[in-house]
């Protein structure tokens, strides 16, 4: 898998070949989780290039702390609320907008499961800081540890959070069930 | 939607152009420091707090948010996108105020100077404004000094009511300048702030900051005389004029010396090492000794610039009580912190060093007392400490007085910060603002050179 031994390849040697295998093997989880935050593919595709454009330009020292992933989702996840903040836009409460081909694609792709993209779906009616802990914690597998990280909350919070977003979610299946 | 394939050559394209503008803005850069023979960059540390947004004119926007029943952020918020640009004038104690108690993190520093050097104010801050965008709304924030109260009317005469007057001074000042506004605009800055970002948290902030910074000024008083002592001595015997000592009532107006000023940071022995001319055409030095990190450092008299920012809890209250309200701020730190302004985190070196002596926090430090450091763990201690720490390479610092290097330091380093604060102004201002980064020659007092960053 590539990760912090790619990125240390590409900052150290300049290795685009490093980055390449970086974008691949994160491009299409990241703009699905950057999703969460704009509600449309479209934008989340434009937040996740502009996010490793910054890491290949700027290199950012990654600490090893938290994994490589977990760093680049945070970084990425910054981003996005910049970029909302700046175009003064939040994503619908409880609507995280239509699905597009581009997002049933890579939905097909990223999740592949049937039954994992229904619940993917119903994650869209949920609020912004639920879709996204619940898309890091299901959807990505991470710890809530690592997810806490990425969203830049305590692993009480984030542990706060699931449990919140998890009734919620309930409710909402409940509903198309 | 792009394929993956797309992505990555697009990813790559884009990086290589950026590059390129790096390495053009790179090379005007050192001509530019070449030109200016010994210098010590930056004047303007340029940051710009967030997008708000106000109508087109930009008088009527500021105006607008400092008024009216339904003033503040709801004004601000509802009309079209404007960058605020919010100027910290920068100098001597109100700038190290700032940086050290963080009243005003996010700003546009410069070197601005008292009374002689209005015009320099007047003109860099016209530069700002010309080279903003159209609907840029800039707010100054300014020390009250008298020179300053002059320096607001020939602001405000010459520029208008485009620039206002923001603040969040600890001392008299504050309420000098809150006077002004109360008189000029019938209102005071502190509300001002508070209005302008919606928040009435910040007038708390603002009182405890207050509190916080008599609070530092009493324990650097206490402490730091004792502290630097043999420094100071040193220096005497090198025949430095050594303005502050930190024992008369003189170090609280000199405390905060540097309006810029090469901050030099070193061990003793670096210390004692340095002779005169390392310090040619130094006329002032200002010597005291770090909060935390028990540095010495030495400002030297104007002209010669540096923004420093030490972080503080407030620092990071007031910056997210402002990133709450919309503003978007850049923290400038030290190593570690500055490059994990990605990360979002920030560890204040003495963490790493506390830790190589088997303790968790300064607070375990403190009631273990100075015992703790035997001496294993004294050279560990500071080992690490220095690792992570500004220290000016003793190697390159002739050069980086006689040459005009830049210095290689971890820190509070030129280039660094015109790295950060540039690109993040530009970033944040859609590359309309520009960062100007001043090169004063060491040889003459009245000079200033600005570049434009541009694009």
């Amino acid at each position: 898998m590539a990760g912090s031994c790619d990125y240390d390849k590409y900052c150290r040697e300049g290795d685009d070949e490093a980055l390449e295998r970086i974008i691949r093997e994160y491009r299409d989880g990241l703009m699905l989780y950057l999703r969460t935050f704009t509600g449309d593919i479209h934008t989340a595709e434009d937040i996740a290039e502009d996010a490793f454009v910054k890491i290949a330009v700027k290199k950012p020292r990654y600490n090893g702390k938290a994994s490589f992933k977990t760093w680049l989702y945070r970084i990425a996840g910054n981003m996005a609320i910049d970029h909302l903040r700046k175009r003064r836009e939040s994503v619908p409460i409880d609507d995280c907008g239509e699905l597009t081909l581009d997002d049933i694609s890579l939905e097909e792709s990223y999740i592949r499961d049937e039954e994992r993209i229904a619940v993917h779906r119903a994650l869209g009616k949920l609020p912004g800081d639920y879709r996204q802990i619940l898309w890091l914690v299901y959807f990505e597998d991470m710890q809530v540890r690592d997810a806490a990280a990425v969203m830049g909350r305590s692993v009480h919070a984030a542990e706060t959070l699931i449990y919140r977003a998890r009734r919620r979610m309930k409710e909402e299946l409940e509903k198309v069930l | 939607m792009k394929s993956i394939e797309e992505t990555a050559r697009s990813v790559i394209s884009r990086r290589d152009e950026e590059l390129r503008r790096i390495r053009k803005r790179n090379r005007r850069l050192a001509a530019a420091l070449s030109a200016g023979a010994a210098v010590f960059a930056i004047a303007a540390a340029m940051i710009v707090t967030g997008r708000v947004s106000g109508n087109k004119d930009t008088a009527s926007a500021v105006n607008s948010s400092l008024s009216g029943e339904n003033a503040g952020t709801e004004t601000v918020v509802n009309a079209t996108e404007t960058d605020i640009i919010w100027m910290n004038e920068g100098y001597g104690d109100e700038f190290q105020r700032h940086s050290t108690l963080g009243a005003s993190a996010d700003a546009v520093s410069y070197n601005g100077g008292r009374d002689g050097s209005i015009g320099i104010q007047a003109d860099f801050c016209e530069k700002v404004l010309s080279a903003a965008s159209d609907d840029s709304l800039i707010a100054f924030s300014f020390n009250a000094s008298k020179g300053t109260a002059a320096g607001i009317d020939k602001m405000q005469e010459e520029l208008s009511n485009e620039c206002y007057l923001l603040s969040g001074r600890a001392d008299e000042a504050l309420f000098t300048a809150a006077e002004r506004l109360e008189k000029d605009k019938n209102i005071t800055n502190a509300e001002a702030m508070a209005r302008a970002t919606g928040d009435s948290e910040y007038l708390r902030l603002v009182g405890e900051y207050r509190e916080k910074a008599e609070e530092y000024e009493r324990y650097l008083r206490s402490v730091h005389y004792e502290r630097n002592k043999d420094t100071i001595e040193t220096f005497e015997k090198l025949g430095f004029t050594v303005i502050s000592k930190g024992t008369d009532d003189d170090f609280d107006r000199y405390l905060c010396f540097g309006s810029g000023g090469a901050v030099i940071a070193g061990t003793k022995e670096q210390i004692d090492a340095l002779s005169l001319e390392d310090f040619e055409g130094v006329e002032h030095i200002t010597l005291y000794g770090s909060s935390k990190a028990d540095l010495p450092r030495i400002y030297g008299e104007p002209k010669r610039i540096v923004h420093l920012r030490e972080d503080s809890k407030l620092t990071d209250e007031l910056l997210a009580a402002y990133e709450e309200n919309g503003g978007a701020a850049l923290k400038v730190r030290i190593k570690p912190g500055w490059d994990d302004d990605l990360w979002g985190e920030w560890v204040d070196p003495h963490v790493y060093a506390y830790e190589a002596i088997g303790l968790h926090s300064e607070e375990e430090f403190n009631e273990a007392g100075p015992d703790i450091l035997t001496s294993e763990k004294v050279d560990l201690f500071y080992e690490v400490l220095n690792k992570y720490t500004y220290w000016v390479n003793e190697e390159r610092f002739g050069s980086f007085f006689k040459e005009g290097e830049l210095i290689e330091a971890r820190g509070y380093a030129w280039d660094l910060i015109a790295e950060l604060t540039c690109e993040r102004a530009l970033e944040l201002c859609e590359n309309k603002c520009i960062a100007y980064i001043t090169l004063p020659d060491l040889n003459e007092s009245e000079g200033i050179e600005s570049i434009a960053l541009d694009e």
